[in-house]
């Protein structure tokens, strides 16, 4: 195609190494195809205009080798060419250092794996801030690829009393700007139609002239750049981006002799009585200035906004926490009853199908598999949609309204002190419904040791899946004793169990985050967007985008675990003793399994903390899913369909005995203490999965998720025999 | 290379106002020496308005924050002070750490 943007090929001389030449990138084939890529500040509306070109047609993954989100959908051009939309991270510029900053300025200069370079740039700017926005552009520009403006939320800068000049800003800036309200589709089409064209039309360039001194002292630092394959205008826009980054980027590697040559050009620049770390910003600034002045007409005074009117509200420093409270409370209580009902009608469909399949298939192995294996596997999974799109849907609230940015603020204080962003606390809430959405949701956090301190600690959080232990054992063990005001004992032992879990989770962090994830305490630098209403269609796509990233990937790892536990509680198969009642041949069967067996083989192990070989094989079934062990314990006992509240299934547990001693094999301590195992324990094959994808994938996602999982289960050991043996010492039990 | 800048800490909390006139060349003349007049972002009062003359923060913290529109030469308005600092630069609101504004000079303007 034509608007494959033709690269100068540079020369590797003297290296012997094949270096990166930006021509010899995979250009986008001549097949109709065009490739834009859409760049832009963050909070700029930018994804919803990347929805309003594409539609549902998206595909979301991750840029190759990193966990950086890649989101890209397409459209039919007015040409009737198919036009592919990739939906660039969002950037302050193309040096401000964050992991998806780098990813933008590698795509655009064409070092992207297995990212063809594009024809044409998008850049989204926000009118009601063009100034900012104008420095990423200045930079765009500079890049040599074909570019067009979108001057997105103008409607919002005119009802600030702003008014921009378009032609004239089209003259300042040398290529075609659109203004466009994303959010209700305005000037989209002419968007379409001015991305087809721009390619036609003449390369943009860098709009201001070095002063004299500093083209002289760039001038080598350029020519090395471009004789390692950098287009003419790229090197000269790299040179001077250069001089203020704290270190070259991984893309810059190649070029040898660069450090030498960029030490010189800062000294060259130093000597020239300026600042090589600030020289970049105050040009371009400058330059800025003066479009603006000739551009943009600001209303005489600035009037009070409703951002500020909004901001003296919520950041109240008394009503501010107290908001901020009162949502995260409302948050908790969707995801905790709203999804109820889904997650039943999911379950109850999930039962159906099995009840179903079961009945048209002979009893048999078969059958088991489908049944018990397949459809209960993959169910497990289904269950937690609910709650991942709940979250996800307030998620994209807080996020486009401009609220999570608030309550980053609010909460900074107090996870710092752990060494954590603010922007940590709300996967780590969200961890009390599910560890799930809980790790999903800590992609909002870009520093990646932050990232993953944070995601290594929400299962911590107690989730509901803990709820039915917690409810079997507290309703078998503890009495109902009023402690305080209107709390009962239970209620207060329930308590204990979360407090226990958020207080170690804050404590794990901080350990995490002195050790293996130890880095410099990034201070706070965050910005707090104008409050916007979110749009419908952009909260919708972003919920079925999570929703299917979840199914796909994590239910395959779970269908496959789903599977390999079922064989284990099947086989080896023991002889059908006759007469023997269904509930005690199954539980026979559990005895004889591989799973029983494993739990005999644990039973040494779980000993010292008080248990027997049937609480060993209890925890063993529930490594896929913390809440099996109460089904487990059903079955083990000879209760059948037990659930927590099961008033047959509390009383077996109360009369255990052991057969050998003749003592009660539950005694109170030994509940406490199995409670305080599962606050600890990771036994969720969703969570693994999820931490396994979430940290990166491949072998640095399963080690990740490997530490995980080990270090809760010591964790859960090493407390659980703290308090069996600590209670035990006090006086509390046998 | 920054050591004046820490000097500067101990200036007294409220804002010093100066002649608008001196910030044209303070911007030269802060490379070299302290400008009168000068103080840390963090010894600003809550609505004070100042220009930014040296971003003595880490070099990776500086080129965000000149990526965000606060750069030397900059004018910025304190919003409001408290554990950290709320600022509006360009039209723009951002929340600075301690850390941060402690590291920037910057020049009071007369309110």
């Amino acid at each position: 195609m034509s608007g494959t943007v033709e690269r100068e090929r540079g020369t590797a001389a003297g290296t012997g190494r094949a270096l990166p030449v930006v021509g010899d990138r995979p250009a986008a084939p001549d097949l109709g195809l065009m490739r834009v890529a859409l760049i832009g500040n963050p909070n700029t509306g930018k994804s919803t205009l990347f929805n309003a070109l594409t539609g549902m047609r998206q595909r979301v993954g991750n840029f190759a080798g990193v966990t950086v989100e890649r989101v890209e959908g397409y459209y039919r051009g007015p040409d009737g060419r198919r036009v592919t939309v990739l939906d660039l991270p969002g950037s302050y510029s193309l040096s401000a250092g964050s992991p998806d900053e780098e990813i933008a300025l590698e795509v655009l200069l064409g070092f992207g794996q297995n990212e063809p370079l594009p024809d044409v740039v998008v850049v989204v700017a926000d009118a009601q801030h063009l100034e900012r926005n104008l420095f990423l552009t200045s930079q765009i520009l500079e890049l040599g690829v074909p570019v067009v403006v979108a001057l997105n939320q103008i409607d919002a800068a005119e009802n600030a009393g702003t008014r921009i000049d378009v032609p004239e800003l089209i003259h300042e800036l040398g290529v075609t700007v659109i203004p466009t309200v994303a959010k209700r589709g305005e000037g989209v089409d002419h968007l379409r139609r001015a991305i087809a064209a721009a390619p036609d039309l003449p390369r943009p360039e860098r709009k201001f002239a070095l002063p004299p001194a500093i083209a002289t002292a760039l001038a080598p630092l350029a020519r090395l750049v471009r004789d390692a394959g950098w287009a003419s205008e790229a090197a000269d826009m790299e040179a001077l981006r250069l001089l203020a980054v704290p270190a070259p980027e991984s893309h810059l590697a190649a070029v040898p002799g660069l450090d030498r040559a960029l030490a010189a050009a800062r000294a060259a620049v130093t000597a020239s009585g300026r600042s090589p770390r600030s020289v970049e910003a105050e040009l371009r600034y400058e330059w800025i200035a003066g479009v603006v002045d000739r551009t943009v007409t600001h209303p005489p005074r600035r009037e009070r906004t409703t951002s500020d009117r909004i901001d003296a509200v919520v950041l109240n420093r008394f009503a501010g926490p107290v908001i901020f409270l009162v949502l995260m409370a409302l948050v908790f209580q969707a995801i905790f009853t709203w999804a109820q009902p889904l997650m039943d009608a999911i379950e109850g469909t999930v039962s159906w199908l099995g009840t179903t399949v079961g009945a048209m298939l002979p009893p048999g192995d078969l059958q088991s598999l489908l049944v018990d294996g397949v459809i209960a596997g993959v169910g497990s999974v289904l269950v937690f949609l609910p709650q991942i799109s709940i979250l996800f849907l307030f998620i994209g609230i807080l996020e486009d309204s401009g609220y999570m940015a608030r309550a980053a603020f609010l909460m900074d204080r107090l996870m710092r002190r752990v060494g954590l962003h603010g922007k940590s606390f709300i996967p780590m809430l969200s961890g009390y419904a599910c560890a799930v959405p809980g790790i999903m949701a800590t992609r909002t956090i870009e520093n990646p040791k932050d990232r993953l301190a944070t995601m290594m600690v929400v299962p911590l959080m107690s989730c509901s899946a803990r709820l039915p232990i917690y409810t079997l054992l507290i309703g078998a063990f503890v009495p109902p004793i009023a402690v305080l005001g209107g709390l009962d004992l239970q209620g207060v032992t329930m308590l204990v169990m979360y407090l226990l879990g958020t207080v170690s989770a804050l404590a794990v962090a901080a350990l995490f985050k002195r050790t293996l994830l130890r880095g410099p305490m990034r201070p706070m630098i965050l910005e707090l967007p104008p409050y916007r209403w979110p749009s419908a269609k952009t909260l919708a796509l972003t919920v079925w985008q999570r929703a299917k990233l979840f199914l796909r990937r994590a239910g395959t790892v779970i269908l496959s675990l789903s599977i390999v536990l079922w064989a284990m509680a099947t086989y080896p198969k023991s002889a059908p003793t006759p007469g023997l009642a269904p509930q005690a041949q199954q539980e026979r069967q559990l005895e004889h399994s591989a799973l029983g067996r494993v739990g005999k083989v644990i039973e040494p192990a779980v000993r010292p903390l008080g248990y027997d070989w049937k609480i060993g094989v209890g925890i063993a079934s529930s490594f896929a899913a913390r809440e099996v062990f109460v089904s487990t314990m059903g079955t083990i006992y000879g209760v059948g369909d037990a659930d927590q509240t099961s008033a047959a299934l509390r009383e077996k547990l109360r009369s255990e005995r052991n057969p050998v001693t003749g003592a009660h094999v539950y005694t109170p301590l030994v509940a406490v203490g199995l409670m305080v195992f599962y606050v600890y324990a990771l036994m969720c094959m969703s969570t693994v999965a999820v931490t396994v994808r979430e940290a990166g994938g491949g072998r640095r996602g399963w080690s990740w998720a490997a530490l995980q999982f080990g270090y809760m289960l010591a964790l859960a050991y090493a407390m659980a025999w703290l308090v069996y043996h600590g209670g035990r010492a006090l006086g509390f039990g046998p | 290379m920054f050591s004046f800048l820490r000097k500067r800490k101990s200036l007294p909390r409220q804002a010093v106002v100066t002649a608008p006139d001196v910030v044209a060349t303070a911007l030269v003349a802060t490379a070299a020496a302290p400008v009168a007049g000068s103080c840390s972002l963090a010894a600003c009062a809550s609505g004070a308005r100042a220009t930014v003359l040296t971003m003595g923060c880490g070099d990776a913290e500086a080129c965000r924050l000149r990526a965000l529109g606060l750069c030397e030469g900059a004018s910025v308005s304190v919003v409001e002070k408290r554990h950290c600092m709320l600022l509006e630069v360009r039209g723009a609101r951002l929340a600075l750490g301690a850390a941060i504004t402690a590291g920037i000079t910057v020049l009071p303007q007369p309110r």
